[in-house]
């Protein structure tokens, strides 16, 4: 996919959520807040599916410097399938504790605290290094 | 390159130093997949840095609020977020002062920025006092009759 239909395509479904999710908290409709979710657990299906196709091209391919065009190395990917991990366990477990289930508000919140901190590290070493994206 | 002139029984420095070079290639083609995010957003990797600390402090303060540990008001708990907020701005004047040679590129990269930066504040207002006061007069016009002061100037700011 090329970067407009990627970008087009991630903000359609954040504004579908939107929407639900704002029917849903406004109590306009009465679904269960997993069919709420509907739009991301679709993402989350597209995303995971696009990152295992890049790592199987990434082996099939003989890449110079282990580098692919997007100048992804392979731990990066694989990085950012745990990223998917992480963000459907969250999702999951927002889902139980909007649906009721007695569950701490501490525990549905590790998995997002785990990726943001991942992000936040990620991100540090990007300022820290000469690059031209600070 | 760096020659070393000294050497140690214990320790293989140039073996040591070629990792070190090695660690931040990977750690350089590794994070250039920002670029991406960079371009999508129209936000720098400081103001997504910002943003991500923000929202982790935040989501901290929720979940000791919404469990009880913590007996702070809404605003309080969004206190992390309008920080970030104010600061982006204030990062997006800096830049625009040092941008002053090209006066148009930088103003209109000014109004782009301002602008994300006003809807996000306001969407994350509108939230607060909504988690404050239980839900936002204005949605539900059948209370007008009960508060028909609300919408009477001095009052507004219970929207």
């Amino acid at each position: 996919m090329a970067a407009v239909q990627k970008a087009l395509f991630s903000s359609g479904i954040l504004l579908v959520t939107a929407i639900l999710f704002a029917l849903r908290v406004d109590k306009s409709v009465d679904w269960n807040w997993f069919l709420i979710f509907i739009p991301l657990w679709l993402f989350d299906a597209v995303m995971i599916t696009y990152i295992i196709v890049n790592i199987i091209i990434h082996f099939r391919t003989s890449l110079c410097g282990n580098v692919d065009r997007n100048d992804m190395t392979k731990n990066r990917k694989y990085g950012l399938l745990v990223f998917c991990v992480f963000k459907i366990a969250f999702q999951v477990l927002l889902c139980l504790r909007l649906e009721g289930f007695q569950i701490s508000l501490y525990y549905v919140l590790i998995p997002l605290w785990a990726v943001l901190v991942a992000g936040l590290v990620d991100n540090f070493f990007v300022l820290k290094a000469t690059s031209p994206y600070r | 390159m760096i020659d070393f002139h000294f050497s140690s029984k214990w320790i293989n420095f140039r073996l040591v130093y070629n990792w070190i070079l090695d660690l931040e290639k990977k750690i350089y083609t590794m994070l250039l997949r920002l670029k991406e995010i960079v371009q999508w957003t129209r936000m720098s990797a400081f103001e997504l840095f910002l943003h991500l600390l923000s929202i982790l402090v935040f989501s901290v303060l929720v979940a000791a609020k919404v469990e009880g540990d913590l007996s702070a008001s809404w605003p309080t708990i969004f206190a992390p977020l309008f920080i970030c907020d104010g600061l982006n701005a204030y990062l997006s004047l800096i830049v625009f002062v040092r941008q002053y040679r090209d006066l148009k590129k930088a103003s209109i990269r000014l109004a782009c920025s301002l602008v994300v930066i006003a809807l996000f504040f306001t969407f994350k207002i509108l939230l607060c006092q909504k988690l404050a006061k239980g839900n936002l007069t204005c949605a539900e016009p059948h209370d007008y009759d009960s508060e028909a002061n609300v919408l009477e100037g001095q009052n507004l700011y219970r929207l």
